[in-house]
């Protein structure tokens, strides 16, 4: 495979798991908010208002370090 | 600026000075009502102050080179480009709005909060990167070049101009609002007044001005935003930290919405009446349903604002402005930490509010005590008469109840530091922080629909001969006809702050995010599956929108007109992807040009 090819695979690998991940923390824990609530702690409040957005931006310099390793693994980065 | 090398190297010590000399500021205003000064006369200080900081870094970064003009000069450090991008995405909606909406609308609005920061996610794996690797100058600048020929660019112009323009209106009406209020001007004055702050900020230094400016106003705003909900919460006991502190309240409010019968005592149609477009509170603080219908209404929420987000142009070219592919993609992290700072205390900033209005043991609380003495509460007065308050007391008991008590949204923000009886600096600050809010957003705007006209349609289109002097005066002459005309729209007073933003989501992420995705992600993605994309969706969701907003349509599936992207975005990739497979896949030169986008190494495809 080459060198440009293999670039390309694991920067799809990696798009499908930080998409996979985004999914997980926009829709699906959202899903169980009522669930999350049931307790003391108004734990579906927290995810919707805080707890998903404290996610993504962790996730989003979780990817570009990734994507930054892929890079130079690669040889293409600036 | 003549030193240009100096600045770019001295931003933290320049926005540092500057920081600490806008909380001296406050600190000054402070002083000056202690002595007695009146909060006429410090609403307009705190206007006036900040308008003319922000014109004169307009008026220090002029410029007259295309570069610096339309990218900035592509050398904007991550974390800056990042702040920029705060203050460039938060609009009057998440400044003013939004803590409203999470107080009237509870758990169900929080969709929002979810839907306009995923989407950064979308922009740093999808897009951002690779745009910047482009090189472009424009949004349609990419679609025109990636898929060649003036119909893709002419279409991508087409989508650009009404989504923008749309947010655009929303944006100076949220000017007019703040600045009516702050200066005590009729609103049809006050917008034309936000105009001009606007104008002064961009034409001059087209995005370099715009990025120092938006700096600037991100640190205003910022501050504006954080300083009330610290200080409501440490005053009512809560705890230092009001995102800590918030769940506390949140159980409290759900004891006192008990005691209140909030979700069980609803208006009366007489009192409705009387109130008009204002609500009473008839919801509770974190009602999560477990019915399918209201998940589905989350869930297609949460996904237009974050398409939207992925797909409107204002936002995509803040990151055309990086020094490199790896900086695009670190500044996409830095503007949702700036994004957060904000995002993480509405919800806070609301539940104070509504804890303040709603605690019996309080002496803002003024839910289940008398009319009488509500209303002669000076808070009261000052935003009835302005229209965004009423008292109705519809059973004629003399006693406030949940029911009677009705209000706009956007006076949780504005009206907060009253209501929870802080000093009146605090809401001249506020005020300040709402007119950055908006008028950052506005000049982002309205810079991405004259760069659309003037970069793409002008020279792409009509005349690629003119030379640079020409471009850039016909650039500063469209932006300030569009400005003019996004004024006068919102003078007419057309649409409330909300609605047309989520519009302009809808109408960005129908037209453009496939056509944008599918640029980079499919090499098989050629022109006309690019065009039918763009018409299809586009067309699809527009006229989706109209037969349910003003057709008189039943919407499919709870799909209201804040989610017409539902139905744009299908259409769009369905008639995408078909379009494009029944016809002949791209050139070869074409897809060589995807495969060097992919990679950060190596020329802009572009180099002007």
């Amino acid at each position: 495979m080459s060198n440009a090819s293999d670039h390309w695979e694991k920067t799809k690998s990696l798009l499908f798991k930080t998409l996979a991940i985004w999914v997980f923390f926009s829709f699906i824990v959202h899903w169980f908010g009522n669930s999350l609530n049931s307790g003391s702690f108004p734990g579906g409040y927290f995810m919707a208002g805080m707890g998903s957005q404290i996610a993504f931006a962790v996730l989003i310099f979780w990817f570009v370090t990734k994507q930054g390793q892929i890079d130079d693994e690669h040889g293409v980065s600036e | 600026m003549r030193l240009e090398g100096g600045f770019i190297n001295n931003l933290s010590k320049v926005y540092g000075i500057y920081t600490l000399g806008f909380l001296g500021f406050v600190i000054l205003m402070a002083i000056l009502e202690q002595v007695g000064v009146s909060a006429d006369a410090i609403g307009w200080m705190f206007v006036g102050f900040t308008i003319a900081i922000y014109a004169l870094i307009g008026v220090l970064s002029r410029t007259m080179e295309s570069g610096q003009y339309y990218v900035a000069g592509r050398e904007v450090p991550a974390v800056f480009n990042g702040m920029a991008t705060a203050a460039d995405w938060m609009s009057g909606a998440s400044f003013i709005a939004m803590a409203g909406g999470i107080y009237l609308k509870g758990y169900p609005y929080m969709a929002f909060l979810v839907g306009w920061t995923g989407g950064y996610v979308l922009v740093a794996s999808l897009l951002a990167p690779y745009l910047r690797k482009f090189g472009c100058y424009t949004v349609p600048d990419f679609i025109g070049t990636r898929y060649g020929g003036n119909l893709a660019r002419l279409c991508a112009v087409i989508v650009l101009v009404v989504a923008s323009f749309t947010y655009v209106t929303a944006q100076i009406t949220g000017t007019g609002i703040v600045a009516s209020r702050a200066l005590n001007i009729p609103f049809n004055v006050a917008v034309w007044i936000g105009l001009a702050g606007i104008l002064f900020c961009s034409m001059l230094g087209g995005m370099r001005a715009v990025t120092w400016t938006q700096v600037a106003q991100y640190i205003v705003l910022i501050v504006a935003y954080l300083i009330p909900v610290f200080w409501m919460s440490n005053k009512l006991g809560y705890g230092l930290i009001p995102h800590v502190a918030q769940f506390d309240a949140v159980n409290r409010v759900q004891e006192l919405q008990q005691l209140h019968q909030v979700g069980t005592l609803m208006p009366t149609a007489e009192a409705q009446a009387a109130a008009g477009g204002l609500a009473a509170l008839k919801v509770g603080i974190n009602d999560a349903s477990d019915s399918l219908m209201a998940k589905w209404k989350f869930f297609t929420l949460v996904l237009c604002m974050m398409a939207g987000t992925a797909s409107l142009p204002h936002v995509l070219m803040r990151y055309f402005t990086t020094a490199s592919v790896k900086a695009a993609r670190q500044s996409v992290g830095w503007s949702l930490v700036f994004i957060c700072l904000l995002y993480l205390t509405a919800p806070a900033l609301a539940t104070f509010t509504k804890l303040s209005l709603l605690d019996p043991n309080l002496a803002t609380g003024i839910i289940g005590k008398s009319v009488a003495d509500a209303q002669a509460l000076d808070w009261v007065q000052k935003w009835s008469s302005v229209g965004f308050l009423k008292i109705v007391d519809g059973n004629g008991d003399g006693i406030l109840q949940i029911n009677e008590f009705f209000m706009k949204g956007d006076i949780v923000v504005l009206a907060t530091p009253e209501i929870a009886g802080l000093p009146y600096v605090i809401s001249g600050l506020v005020a300040a922080g709402g007119l950055a809010a908006a008028m950052s957003t506005a000049d982002g705007l309205l810079l991405a629909i004259a760069n659309a006209l003037s970069h793409d349609l002008y020279y792409k289109i009509i005349d690629p001969k003119a030379d640079t002097k020409t471009r850039l005066v016909v650039a500063r002459m469209l932006l300030l006809v569009v400005g003019a005309a996004g004024a006068w729209t919102a003078a007419q007073g057309l649409t409330g702050i909300l609605g047309a933003v989520a519009w302009a989501f809808c109408f960005a992420n129908s037209g453009l995010f496939f056509p944008l995705v599918l640029g980079v992600w499919w090499k098989r993605a050629n022109r006309a599956g690019a065009v039918a994309g763009m018409i299809g969706g586009f067309g699809a969701g527009a006229w989706y929108l109209y037969m349910v907003q003003f057709g008189g349509m039943t919407p499919w599936l709870g799909l209201d007109g804040l989610r017409f992207g539902m139905i744009g975005m299908p259409v769009s990739l369905i008639m995408m992807i078909v379009v494009s497979l029944a016809t002949e896949e791209p050139d070869a030169e074409t897809q060589k040009m995807v495969d060097e986008i992919r990679i950060p190494k190596g020329r802009a495809i572009l180099d002007a």
